[in-house]
């Protein structure tokens, strides 16, 4: 089955982040397919290129930069999520005239149509907030 | 687009307006679902309803009027919203309190059920 | 399993802290499942609040709970017989198997 799985939280505030990393290793390992994987609200924080957690502790951004990566999958940062809680790439660094840009390479800054498109095209929509 | 079908899309709205912002996240989803012309209920429940009081001010502590949007959603084709009859009880609310200018229908947990029933996707905060 | 227009509901909370397993309920009908994960695992874990409100409708519901997230508390022996323990696989299996997912948070 095709998903499309929303992550509203951020990494380390609570454990939803890390509960959807496990649900979409779960559902690549059975053999299903990621249409999207769409980043909202705090959830933006799982698309930084800049996090340096202990080394006795995951680190999820960088875990699901691999994730991406391995599975080619299409994922998107909510453009308005991230710009207001500083969570930029070099084209919105540069328009907004910022000297440095954090977005991890494998995402990308998109607006809500590509999260409502993704729920018209996927079999399964999964969301985990907190 | 890659699929024309049209979609039942239901985002029930659960937090109040402003010491998260749930409220204003499910409204712009809401606002692009309509915009992608699928068929959209909006559904408030739980604290959620507090979102629908009238007289918000929340300049006073620098925060949006995700209210102040609720007029226009008959443009984007949401004619009405759905709100919890037992949400309104649990917190001493009458439907007279609310929004004047917003279409409300008081919705009893059968019907709500039934809302979900019509659903492709429902999106829940 | 039957997947004629049922619901599967996540919910993350216990039921103490956040009244989010009473809506879960108030909007769960006849054959929906209910798959607590997270904190959500506390509510069939000795939480009384909890298993009041998930006894008052059980015999409707399915209930599981996620065995990663009772594992992780040290709850797994603490679980009651009539909910069912499944891993990760079986949750996406869960998703599948239900028309949608409702996640309660």
């Amino acid at each position: 089955m095709k998903f499309t799985i929303v992550v509203h939280s951020a990494p380390y505030s609570s454990q939803a982040a890390t509960s959807a990393w496990q649900f979409c290793n779960a559902l690549l390992d059975s053999g299903h397919e990621i249409y999207r994987l769409f980043f909202y609200q705090d959830g933006v924080h799982n698309t930084t290129q800049l996090c340096v957690p202990p080394q006795d502790e995951i680190n999820l951004p960088l875990e699901w930069q691999k994730l991406i990566k391995r599975h080619d999958i299409d994922a998107i940062s909510c453009v308005s999520s991230a710009l207001k809680r500083g969570i930029l790439d070099g084209t919105e660094a540069d328009r907004h005239e910022k000297n440095c840009h954090n977005l991890a390479d494998a995402t990308s800054l998109s607006g809500l149509g590509q999260l409502i498109e993704a729920c018209l095209v996927a079999d399964r929509v999964i969301n985990f907030g907190d | 687009m890659s699929n024309s079908e049209r979609k039942t899309l239901t985002f029930i709205s659960r937090s109040s307006p402003h010491s998260s912002g749930k409220a204003k996240a499910c409204l712009d989803m809401v606002l692009s679902a309509a915009v992608f012309d699928q068929t959209v209920n909006y559904i408030f429940m739980d604290d959620g309803v507090f979102q629908l009081l009238d007289k918000q001010t929340p300049a006073t502590i620098h925060a949006r009027n995700v209210s102040a949007a609720f007029p226009a959603l008959a443009l984007y084709g949401v004619e009405m919203v759905y709100v919890d009859e037992e949400a309104l009880l649990d917190r001493g609310l009458h439907s007279d309190s609310l929004l004047a200018d917003v279409e409300i229908k008081v919705c009893s947990a059968q019907q709500i059920q039934a809302l979900i029933r019509q659903s492709e996707t429902v999106f829940n905060l | 399993m039957n997947s004629a227009n049922t619901t599967l509901h996540t919910v993350n909370k216990s039921g103490l802290q956040s009244g989010i397993l009473a809506s879960c309920l108030r909007i769960a009908t006849r054959g929906d499942a209910i798959l607590l994960i997270e904190d959500g695992v506390y509510a069939v874990a000795g939480c009384a609040v909890g298993s009041r409100l998930l006894e008052e409708k059980n015999s409707d519901i399915t209930l599981f709970a996620l065995r990663e997230d009772l594992q992780a508390r040290g709850l797994e022996s603490s679980v009651p017989a009539q909910v069912k323990l499944i891993d990760y696989a079986e949750f996406v299996a869960l998703t599948c198997s239900h028309s949608k997912t409702i996640s309660w948070f």
